[in-house]
């Protein structure tokens, strides 16, 4: 009766899954094989001529700046989220909860709204330009959009609410007595952050740096919005080719790709950080 | 050269709306054995956490080994602190919780490795070294705490209930370790706890505390014969209370008067005669009699109730007026007293301890 009701439970979990998770991805695996000519008919022959395709040197030289656009999004997520969790933490107070919802706040627009919102600072004739030329530091106005800055700009403040939150999760549960300890024991409150405080964080930083470089690896908003075609990500490659070419088997492909490097530099991370941890 | 390893002069403490300490003095001697003794809330942690340097007092001054140390932050203080809770790092090797202290202070490596390894082995976990502080129990993890601050050579350690978290069998073990640790390295302790049996059986002296203020700072037995207030007291074993007026002093001793008769006691400065005061009376040294000392004090009334606990039988006497006495007898012959019997409670006349009223 137990492992039935055990079953019953898990149930809709496992439909959900297959029918939404498992399903879509053979689909999505399944048509990654044929390949699509200028008429848009359909091979009759499975090949991985679409993986060859995808591994082409101009899609190389995306999948390699959206990885470092990934890695630059994560570290600057983790370089502003950090403080500003550890402020919330230790210094809200009784207005902790509060403040996390100020965290969260932007996710009560869309993502895209956002981000079309950033056009509007970062253009030439933006607010951010117009108070730089008016204070006298600059003389012209810089070009700030369509650069490889005002996409990871556009990924880092998109994700930088994910990069908080476990950060913060991990800070308020630490026993503040260990600060103490530390203090009591000679370290100044430099050492004590750096030898107690941060490394007990560090579960929450490898959570935000992975719940923050997954999505941005695969983002295509920021780079379509604030960027160019210099910019493009890998994202932005399936997209084109779902949307704009209509070469659905081609975007199966690349997102098979992309999912593999996700999957890889995951297990990667994950390896190095646990071998850390023991 | 000074002789207190802690100083506290007139101390106060108050947070935003709630005065912790009020105006209190403390001298700790070097190399002793200090408690301090109280209820919750009494202050007494507040005054550990002023020493450690975690708060500054509000007002007063606190000197260790003679020195000032107001605005000296704790990681500039030559204390240690054993805290209630432990607080090791669980991110660090047993090995490496003892050797943080010294790390700060740029110990070469092989004294390091040489004095942790001491340490550990004070306290019976060389073994353990490098195994991790959750893998340890309730009992081992203390004296991970305690090898970790002790491996410092403190002027002074501090313990912050260290044995509020042990079952009963551990905190005995803990108890004498202690004392034995204390002796061989005779550094000076400064142990907080509201256990009168730990207080009394470690301490060289101890402080009694009672909401924000020292009541009495003596030795333990002193504490227990000669309690300074009601509250001491009450607090630390129990006692009986009779209202007393002076009536007489002569020779260090007093006479005083109640309403069942008059009884010879030890003087106490400060009283006199005419003055009201209080006579206590610990229950172990009550005598139950059939007939009255010529000698010593002595009370006439009916044992109300015989309770045998084992090695004791406790008896609550009657007397004329309607107050009660609880007292104790050993078990060292057959009882002789039943509720009902009439009898004389007699005591010596040091016996007693008066109280100002």
């Amino acid at each position: 009766m137990k492992r039935f009701l055990a079953w019953a439970l898990v149930l809709p979990f496992v439909l959900y899954n297959l029918t939404f998770v498992i399903f879509p991805l053979f689909t999505v695996l399944y048509q990654s094989m044929f390949t699509i000519d200028a008429e848009y008919n359909v091979s009759q022959q499975a090949s991985l001529d679409n993986f060859k395709a995808a591994f082409s040197a101009a899609n190389l030289e995306v999948m390699w700046r959206s990885a470092r656009y990934a890695l630059t999004t994560t570290a600057a997520c983790l370089l502003l989220g950090y403080p500003l969790a550890y402020f919330i933490a230790v210094y809200g107070g009784r207005l902790r909860s509060q403040l996390l919802i100020l965290v969260v706040l932007p996710f009560w627009t869309s993502y895209l709204i956002r981000t079309f919102a950033w056009t509007t600072l970062l253009q030439k004739e933006g607010v951010i330009n117009a108070v730089l030329l008016k204070l006298h530091l600059i003389s012209q106005p810089l070009q700030m959009l369509n650069t490889d800055f005002s996409v990871i700009l556009g990924l880092t403040y998109g994700f930088l609410p994910f990069a908080t939150l476990p950060i913060y999760v991990s800070l308020e549960n630490q026993d503040r007595s260990l600060v103490e300890a530390a203090a009591d024991l000679g370290a100044t409150p430099v050492q004590a952050f750096w030898k107690v405080v941060f490394p007990l964080s560090l579960p929450g930083v490898i959570s935000a740096s992975l719940i923050t470089f997954v999505p941005a690896m695969g983002d295509f908003v920021s780079a379509e919005i604030l960027g160019s075609p210099e910019t493009q990500m890998i994202g932005n490659l399936i997209q084109q080719q779902f949307l704009a070419l209509f070469n659905w088997p081609m975007g199966s492909a690349l997102s098979l790709v992309l999912m593999l490097l996700m999957v890889t530099s995951m297990a990667l991370y994950m390896g190095l950080a646990g071998e850390r941890d023991a | 050269m000074d002789p207190y390893a802690v100083e506290l002069l007139r101390v106060s403490k108050t947070y935003k709306t709630y005065q912790a300490l009020f105006g209190i003095d403390l001298q700790i001697r070097k190399g002793e054995f200090f408690s301090l003794l109280g209820p919750s809330g009494c202050g007494k942690t507040t005054t550990l956490r002023l020493v450690a340097g975690f708060e500054e007092p509000t007002s007063g001054e606190v000197r260790i080994d003679g020195q000032a140390v107001a605005g000296l932050p704790a990681y500039q203080r030559n204390v240690n602190t054993v805290f209630q809770s432990y607080s090791l790092f669980p991110h660090l090797s047993i090995f490496e919780n003892v050797a943080f202290g010294l790390r700060r202070r740029k110990v070469s490596e092989s004294e390091i490795r040489r004095r942790v390894d001491e340490a550990l082995a004070m306290v019976h976990l060389s073994d353990k070294s490098k195994g991790r502080t959750h893998e340890l129990s309730g009992g081992q993890q203390q004296r991970v705490a305690l090898a970790r601050a002790l491996v410092n050579q403190p002027a002074v350690l501090l313990l912050d209930e260290p044995m509020a978290a042990l079952d009963s069998k551990l905190r005995k073990e803990m108890r004498s370790e202690l004392k034995r640790l204390q002796k061989s390295l005779g550094i000076t302790f400064v142990l907080v706890t509201h256990d009168q049996e730990e207080a009394l059986t470690l301490s060289d002296r101890l402080a009694v505390m009672n909401a924000g203020r020292v009541e009495q700072v003596c030795q333990p037995r002193e504490v227990y014969e000669r309690p300074a207030t009601r509250f001491v007291a009450e607090f630390i074993g129990t006692a009986n209370f009779l209202p007393v007026k002076v009536a007489e002093i002569s020779n260090g001793r007093t006479r005083v008067n109640s309403e069942d008769g008059q009884f010879w006691v030890i003087s106490r400065p400060g009283l006199q005669v005419g003055d009201a005061a209080e006579l206590s009376l610990r229950p172990e040294r009550l005598r139950l009699g059939k007939t009255a000392d010529p000698d010593h004090n002595s009370l006439e009334g009916t044992v109300a109730e015989a309770i045998f606990m084992g090695p004791i039988t406790r008896y609550i006497v009657n007397l004329s007026n309607g107050y009660q006495l609880l007292t104790e007898r050993q078990n060292l012959e057959e009882s002789s007293f039943q509720a009902g019997d009439p009898v004389c409670v007699n005591w010596d006349v040091d016996s007693g301890a008066l109280l100002p009223r």
